[in-house]
């Protein structure tokens, strides 16, 4: 097991810069996930820490080893790709010895890693059987099982469940996250759903444009985001976020681009007078009787149901806003509403292109 | 009705090529077992009454047939080869590797497949024979690249290509070295693309007249299809020979062709990645 360190990395195809200067830290027996949006250097940065991409600035290194010149056996790292990458002219037997075979390890030695990792990911029925004889849970596991049976120092995943059903993808969540408390294993994983971040991280990294945006605990950047962008992406449904300023005439009120009102708590003297992004999660408004203190109005314009709770969007501050409720609804289309908000849960943010988090 | 009516109207063509690709050959085939004189009658006679093997005899030992046989055996064999080994390393390259000017060698190399064959002769003649390499072995299977080696080099490229580059990846973080992911991953999925490439430079080489009327002009390292072209003049009208040369001209191709179409074994790539 080891640590792996990024240092002033970075990534360069021609005059494109794909990474910009990232340092980041994968303490030993850590799992760090790296998430952002499509094209953001996740899967990039993953395969530069695997040796398949070329470092342009910067050093990674693996068990205090800078491995920037040292090629991926050497790097005692294995992957598991999205679309499994299993070699299709070989049995499952096969293809988790490989490896090992290449390595020079005895035979007996490699059937003995071979059965071991089958029979944690439960694949011993399934040995002698070739990749298209496979159910895609079947050919992740076995994915895995190739990359478990090298007993690596560093295990890396490339968005592995993204190619799975819904289903399946959360069945298999719960059995990777087993698998490394098990191994203990430090561990890099690559996904673009902030859901598998939150459940399956002990650190998530926010990353957009190649830049990393806040580094964390899921819950960290749940409650304290540091910027719209992570705001935004981590949680759903999504954040709401409302333009507009402290009121200037001193009363505790944010009022929203179209003039609504809402109560925030004292201490927002910073705030004064500058446009600035309220934001407020889903779950933190509620539906409230019309006289309510504090309440402001709405009109509703989809109401979906999840089964445990519901959602309400409706059309207030000059945006759409969700709404997250626990209890069944009964409220129609256009329908006016009114809701508050938990002043205690209020995030406030720059309205500039940065975003960032103000004190509050 | 529409159904069988549409089965007649795709049949019926159908039925019509193979009869006329397929007529040629047997009426070969049959006629290579005829005496003289039913050679040629009119009305035709369809089959031999009695067959016999007389031309076989004539063709497989009292003529220069086997001869040729093998010169052209050994030379279509090596040309082969040679094309295979060149196509494989050429062909991951173009796939695989980014280099300067890649484009353009890859279009060049198309390039050698459009020269007419009479333009390229007296050029090809003059290196040989500074080479030393007229009436050779060596020296036909050099030129052959020539038709072999642009078509392989461009088919191979695209079975290579049509590898998921991570595959090669995951061999690659296995421990595999740049030349064992082409020899333990790669080479084995092309291996339709392979027998194409075999199969092509095979019967290119086996069935070519110019360059060997060219290059191999001493009786002895003459190959088949000069042999049969010259045989019907030597044997003037003996088509009964002729027929039988043909036939045993045909049959390695014919062999390999049901040999190596067992190996066409589609769906290699499924199971690999997703879907």
């Amino acid at each position: 097991m080891a640590q792996v360190a990024l240092n002033k990395l970075v990534k360069r195809y021609g005059a494109y810069q794909a990474l910009h200067e990232v340092d980041m830290t994968v303490e030993n027996g850590e799992f760090v996930v790296l998430v952002g949006p499509s094209g953001c250097g996740k899967s990039t940065l993953l395969r530069m820490i695997a040796g398949l991409e070329e470092i342009s600035g910067g050093t990674i290194s693996i068990g205090g080893r800078v491995v920037n010149t040292i090629r991926p056996k050497e790097r005692d790292i294995a992957m598991v790709f999205q679309s499994y990458a299993l070699y299709p002219h070989m049995t499952v037997r096969k293809n988790m010895s490989f490896a090992l075979k290449l390595a020079g390890v005895a035979q007996p030695e490699i059937d003995k890693a071979v059965e071991r990792a089958a029979a944690i990911l439960g694949l011993e029925p399934l040995l002698d059987r070739k990749p298209k004889q496979l159910s895609g849970g079947q050919r992740q596991r076995v994915a895995m099982g190739r990359a478990i049976v090298r007993n690596p120092q560093v295990f890396l995943f490339d968005e592995p469940l993204s190619n799975l059903d819904a289903k399946l993808r959360v069945q298999m969540r719960a059995e990777i996250r087993e698998l490394h408390q098990r191994l203990g294993a430090t561990t890099v994983y690559v996904t673009h759903d902030q859901i598998e971040a939150m459940t399956m991280a002990d650190k998530i990294v926010v990353m957009r444009d190649g830049h990393i945006e806040q580094i964390g605990h899921p819950l960290e950047l749940y409650d304290r985001p540091a910027n719209r962008f992570v705001a935004g992406f981590i949680g759903s449904p999504a954040m709401n976020f409302i333009e507009g300023q402290v009121d200037a005439s001193g009363t505790d009120r944010f009022i929203a681009s179209d003039g609504t009102a809402i109560p925030v708590s004292a201490r927002l003297g910073i705030l004064k007078r500058s446009p600035a992004v309220l934001a407020i999660r889903p779950e933190d408004l509620s539906i409230v009787a019309e006289n309510t203190p504090g309440a402001f109005p709405g009109m509703v314009s989809v109401v979906e149901t999840t089964g445990p709770e519901t959602i309400v969007i409706a059309n207030s501050c000059g945006t759409r806003l969700s709404v997250v409720i626990k209890e069944r609804s009964r409220l129609k289309l256009g329908e006016k509403v009114w809701l508050s908000a938990d002043v205690s849960k209020l995030h406030f943010f720059e309205a500039s292109e940065d975003g960032r988090r103000l004190a509050a | 009705m529409k159904d069988s009516r549409r089965t007649l109207l795709i049949s019926l063509p159908v039925a019509i090529l193979v009869i006329v690709a397929v007529f040629p050959f047997l009426w070969m085939a049959v006629s290579a077992f005829k005496p003289l004189s039913q050679l040629y009658t009119i009305p035709p006679q369809w089959l031999p009454d009695p067959p016999t093997l007389a031309n076989f005899k004539n063709v497989l030992f009292e003529s220069n047939i086997p001869r040729y046989f093998v010169n052209s055996l050994i030379i279509s064999i090596g040309s082969t080869f040679l094309a295979l080994v060149f196509a494989v390393f050429a062909a991951y390259g173009f796939a695989r590797f980014d280099f300067r000017g890649r484009s353009a060698a890859l279009a060049f190399v198309l390039i050698g497949q459009l020269l007419p064959t009479a333009t390229v002769i007296v050029p090809l003649y003059i290196v040989l024979n500074y080479l030393g390499l007229i009436n050779t072995y060596l020296g036909l299977i050099l030129v052959y690249l020539i038709l072999t080696l642009p078509l392989s080099v461009w088919m191979l490229t695209g079975y290579f290509r049509g590898i998921p580059k991570e595959l090669e990846d995951a061999a690659i973080i296995d421990g595999a070295s740049q030349l064992g992911v082409l020899f333990r991953i790669s080479l084995p999925l092309v291996t339709p693309g392979i027998i194409a490439v075999t199969l092509y430079s095979f019967v290119a080489t086996w069935n070519e007249f110019v360059f060997a009327l060219s290059f191999a002009t001493e009786k002895e390292m003459k190959t088949l299809p000069i042999g049969l072209a010259e045989f019907s003049t030597e044997f003037d009208t003996d088509w009964g020979a002729v027929m039988a040369a043909s036939f045993v001209m045909t049959l390695p191709i014919a062999l390999i062709f049901l040999v190596m179409q067992r190996m066409f074994v589609s769906g290699l790539m499924s199971g690999a990645t997703k879907g």
